[in-house]
């Protein structure tokens, strides 16, 4: 292909890719350097202050418990899944998909009328008299990670899925038929097998949670901020720009870093994987 | 027959995490009662009237149409245009431009939506109606060069290579051999593109403006102020034309497999 033809090609992607992310992001982030001297002091009041390092910690652990959960309930259903036959199994895969195309807000409004004080769960505490007083269960860390399981508990299944299709009912067989019980063929085979999914759909759940703007806005209120959250509310409540950059940059800073690590675990377990063969 | 109790219990389990608070939407949006509440009272379309005749909420449901119309539109042609050159000459430069075009999936939707905001509409100060479809052209970036590229990858090569040494000319070629067989790649495109700008918050919640608000944004601000059942009833709506758009895209691939496995004589 001849370079004119390539460049007008890719002209348009390329010149908004420029215009629309990479100049904004350097020269929204760039400032959070410099005071007036470069430094990294903005960083340091970020992380000294308690107010901003509880919000990181809290999205941190938040994130880490809901990757954990997904990956418990993810494991056994999409083995449950993978076992169907393949007109149910493919039904159920469309079926899981749906709430993944629906909107977040949508899936948030769902867990308000479920968590919410006036909500079915205090509803049918009330009705049967386990509490006199509603129980605060919405605006919690609770609600949050509720929500952000079944935000992206789709995401662990249908990639888990996909990889327990491709183990094969013989390797499963041959387990079985050596003595060993479901529950060591699941452990012993089954989750070793799963592992590169579990690695890449555990990514994508981490990543998703501590990027999430809607779900903690909905189910965590002002008082259990994420990082999205404190990111928005520092821009455009109180147009702090060099708080906002310094937020921006460590949430591109995990979203990245998670990645790296995500390739570094991979790249290591083909080696060894290897090293078997 | 090799599965623990235990895991078909976890697996249904899950499976009614999932489904019932979506049952639940749909259910209460058609009863009576103004709050989201059980026992159910009695049927009514009262919500799905009021979703109606809120005008905020109308209003933006049709700038949340039209801007990921156009959006993905220029989305898939663009896309379209990009994955020709990138799989044509493959190299260094086409795998870091590659990288950089799904990059918008990576980086946390919250944070291009502030730098968009403080570049495009603090320091360049461009309309926000532009913005919007500039920031949601960003969005669905990543979706229309994926997948694309890996449909153009897959098509035979010497499909093409034979209607040139057919003497047919080399736009006249892309248009009646290649493009043809992009078709499924570029409808699944333009849905996910599609599904993906219209659902997007970070990005519009930045860029909104008096007039220009988007439905998702829209939608949680109606929450804030009032907590009935209208937006039950707007998530039933949105969910039948998510129903619909994924029943369009199955039928469109599947249309295609039936014609390719036809031409193959099976």
């Amino acid at each position: 292909m001849k370079t004119s033809r390539y460049v007008v090609l890719l002209g348009p992607f390329v010149i908004l890719a420029m215009v629309c992310l990479m100049i904004p992001l350097f020269i929204t982030i760039l400032p959070s350097f410099f005071t007036p001297g470069f430094s990294f002091s903005y960083y340091t009041d970020f992380f000294t202050d308690s107010f901003s390092r509880n919000i990181l910690i809290r999205s941190l652990r938040l994130s880490l418990i809901t990757t954990v959960i997904c990956i418990v309930i993810g494991l056994p259903a999409s083995y449950y899944i993978s076992l169907m036959k393949e007109n149910r199994r493919r039904i159920i895969l469309s079926l899981i998909l749906f709430p993944l195309l629906t909107n977040a807000v949508v899936r948030g409004f769902a867990w308000i009328s479920i968590l919410g004080k006036n909500g079915l769960i205090n509803q049918l505490l009330q009705c049967l008299g386990l509490v006199d007083e509603p129980v605060k269960l919405l605006y919690t860390d609770f609600a949050i990670v509720v929500g952000s399981v079944y935000l992206f508990l789709p995401v662990m299944l249908s990639t888990l899925t996909s990889v327990m299709e491709g183990i094969g009912e013989d390797v499963i067989e041959a387990a079985y038929s050596l003595g060993a019980p479901p529950v060591a063929t699941f452990f012993k085979v089954i989750v070793p097998l799963s592992f590169s999914g579990v690695l890449v759909a555990g990514v994508l759940v981490f990543a998703g949670t501590i990027s999430a703007y809607t779900t903690p806005t909905l189910l965590g209120g002002n008082q259990n901020m994420m990082l999205a959250t404190l990111l928005y509310q520092q821009s455009n409540t109180l147009s702090n720009w060099t708080n906002s950059a310094v937020i921006a940059f460590i949430m591109i800073l995990i979203s990245l870093g998670v990645m790296k690590i995500f390739n570094l675990i991979a790249a290591t377990v083909d080696k060894r994987a290897e090293g078997h063969v | 027959m090799y599965k623990h109790r235990l895991v078909t219990i976890v697996a249904w389990l899950c499976f009614a995490f999932i489904f019932l608070p979506l049952i639940l939407i749909v259910v209460t949006s058609f009863n009576s009662a103004d709050s989201i509440s059980l026992p159910l009272e009695g049927f009514s379309l009262q919500w799905f009237v009021k979703v109606f005749r809120s005008r905020s909420l109308v209003q933006s449901l049709k700038n949340s149409l039209v801007l990921a119309l156009v959006s993905s539109t220029i989305g898939i042609v663009f896309g379209l245009l990009s994955s020709i050159a990138l799989v044509k000459r493959p190299g260094k430069i086409s795998t870091i431009l590659l990288s950089i075009f799904l990059s918008p999936s990576l980086i946390p939707g919250i944070v291009i939506g502030y730098v968009l905001f403080h570049f495009l509409v603090v320091s360049l100060q461009l309309p926000l109606n532009l913005a919007l479809i500039l920031g949601h052209l960003l969005v669905v970036m990543p979706y229309s060069v994926r997948i694309i590229c890996a449909s153009l990858k897959d098509i035979d090569e010497s499909l093409e290579e034979a209607a040139l040494t057919l003497g047919c000319p080399p736009s006249r070629a892309f248009m009646k051999v290649v493009l043809p067989n992009l078709r499924p790649a570029m409808i699944s495109a333009f849905m996910l593109s599609f599904i993906n700008s219209f659902n997007n918050i970070p990005v519009s919640m930045y860029l909104k403006g008096p007039g220009m608000n988007t439905l998702p944004y829209a939608m949680m601000n109606h929450i804030e102020y009032n907590y009935d059942p209208t937006v039950s009833a707007l998530s039933v709506m949105l969910m039948g034309l998510t129903l619909v758009l994924m029943i369009a895209m199955d039928w469109s691939m599947s249309a295609q497999r039936l014609k390719s496995k036809a031409a193959q004589g099976e």
